[in-house]
């Protein structure tokens, strides 16, 4: 049995010529709680319907749960294995809620009945209620029951908590620790709320334009991503391709700042090496590094 | 379950039919009634098989081929496909599954309206003083399934390939252009005039088989249907 939840290997992806994919790389290992970041259009939905067939890579390869996605009696085993909550989060408007959950149980001899009691309770859904007559964020809700109660090994979710309430928001993400804690179950998840995905995730990829910037454990990423200020005697701008190599840069007078990715001690040494009035290392938000690096990659 | 979503999907669309079809087989009865007796006895049958064929058919088999295995609502159009797909397209069963019972339901409804037609045809046929044998429509009853099937299997294709509104039009206007065809050349046999399989009215009358007609009409269905299962396995969402 692989490590690895979801290894992806150079995936290029198309839409009538424009790159949606452009050689992507990344790997989540089992039993992660893994965030998915990027701007809108990066890729991150199309990364997930690929991995469920939904699409065809142009090049590349993806395998989920060690199957290869592409191959359609391996997509069914994966779909067997996997739970998913898409971006329009949609359900049979002729169903009730009961029914709907009637509907997907049938696909799932491994169907959790404690979880589906637990997040009707928790997320107020009635089974009688006409899907029909949901709001937005009741959808989300029924999609997270759905998606939790399936028994799986890997949760693919894209933009989990569109829509969602304060209160929904604290139950899915209680929800997921609690999956991933206890039932050892693997969590891929985009969203744009990244103070939420920093409460929960381990693992994060970062996409760009199709490609990934980032791939690893969050808490080594954050560790080894810091903000070095450095205060110079004169103007700064001279200075500024000495550190070029270190990460993206700011020049802003005598004051340059670095976004040092793994390599802060050295930054700091050459700094104070070049006569640095002051060098202050700065901890980053997961919303810092995001943008730093996004920015970083767009200049 | 997926015979029951198919069914949830299918039943409002069974009403609609099922309504055109009563209120053509009543409007047919009444024009018998009202004004039959001063036309001779095989114009009127003509004109009412003509009228059942016309309208019944075209709507059954295009209302009911679905809409592949994209979800329906309980009325109206689809325009693009409802979101609710994406949900479906993640559950362990393949498309063509999703196509092949969706389009069982529709094609169990088709057959059913079918062979209610023949019988109504049948019935006015009696009443207008023209019996037809009862072993005679139930052995020309395949003849004219099978014409529904090649129908409902073009029905299906194009409702993988075009939205549900403009499958609809387009299954109508080829349905339309098989009758047009008819009356442009009447002075083709029987045999080589699709809309004859599609009303059944020679079969009835005649016992006349028009073999050319449904081999074309078995392999539109085979086609039809092999090239929507291919569609549907490849189409990206």
């Amino acid at each position: 049995m692989t490590d690895e939840a979801i290894s992806i290997h150079g995936l290029v992806k198309r839409y009538g010529g424009n790159p949606a994919l452009d050689g992507l790389n990344l790997s989540v290992p089992r039993g992660a709680l893994a965030g998915f970041v990027g701007l809108n259009g990066a890729g991150k939905t199309t990364t997930l319907r690929i991995l469920l067939q939904m699409a065809r890579a142009d090049a590349g390869s993806a395998r989920v749960l060690g199957l290869n996605a592409a191959g359609h009696v391996e997509s069914l085993d994966i779909r067997r294995r996997t739970a998913f909550v898409p971006e329009r989060k949609e359900l049979f408007p002729y169903m009730t809620v009961g029914e709907v959950i009637a509907f997907t149980k049938s696909f799932y001899p491994g169907w959790r009945g404690d979880l589906e009691k637990r997040y009707l309770k928790d997320f107020a859904l009635r089974r009688e209620q006409k899907i029909t007559q949901l709001s937005k964020g009741t959808l989300t809700k029924l999609h997270l029951l759905l998606a939790f109660s399936r028994g799986a090994e890997l949760i693919l979710l894209d933009e989990p908590t569109d829509g969602l309430d304060p209160l929904g928001v604290e139950v899915f993400l209680q929800a997921l620790v609690g999956l991933v804690a206890e039932d050892g179950v693997t969590v891929f998840f985009s969203s744009h709320r990244l103070n939420e995905m920093e409460q929960v995730a381990d693992y994060l990829c970062i996409i760009h334009q199709g490609r990934a910037l980032l791939n690893g454990n969050l808490d080594e990423l954050k560790a080894a991503c810091r903000r070095v200020v450095m205060v110079f005697h004169d103007d700064s701008r001279a200075l500024a391709a000495e550190f070029a190599a270190a990460g993206p840069l700011k020049q802003d007078g005598r004051t340059l700042t670095v976004l040092a990715n793994g390599a802060v001690d050295s930054v700091v040494a050459r700094a104070r090496g070049l006569g640095a009035r002051s060098v202050d290392v700065q901890p980053l938000s997961l919303r810092e590094i995001f943008l730093d690096l996004v920015r970083g990659d767009a200049q | 379950m997926m015979w029951r979503k198919s069914w949830w999907e299918c039943r409002f669309r069974v009403v609609c039919v099922a309504l055109i079809y009563l209120s053509v087989s009543a409007g047919a009865l009444l024009l018998l009634l009202n004004h039959g007796a001063s036309a001779p006895p095989s114009a009127r049958l003509n004109f009412y098989v003509i009228l059942l064929a016309c309208l019944i058919a075209p709507i059954v088999t295009v209302l009911l081929a679905g809409s592949g295995i994209n979800s329906q609502t309980s009325w109206g159009m689809l325009h693009g496909f409802h979101a609710s797909m994406y949900f479906l397209l993640s559950l362990p069963v393949s498309r063509r599954r999703a196509l092949l019972i969706r389009s069982a339901m529709g094609g169990v409804f088709t057959a059913l309206f079918v062979v209610l037609s023949v019988c109504t045809i049948s019935l006015l046929a009696l009443w207008s003083g023209t019996r037809i044998p009862p072993n005679q429509v139930l052995g020309r009853l395949p003849f004219i399934l099978l014409g529904a099937f090649g129908l409902f299997g073009l029905s299906t294709l194009l409702t993988i390939v075009f939205d549900e509104f403009w499958a609809g039009m387009l299954g109508v206007s080829i349905i339309g252009f098989f009758f047009g065809m008819e009356i442009a050349f009447q002075s083709l046999p029987i045999r080589f005039q699709p809309a004859e399989i599609l009303s059944g009215q020679q079969f009835i009358l005649t016992g006349a088989v028009g073999w050319p007609v449904i081999a074309f009409f078995f392999l539109l269905g085979v086609i039809s249907m092999a090239a929507s299962v291919y569609l549907v396995e490849r189409k990206e969402y």
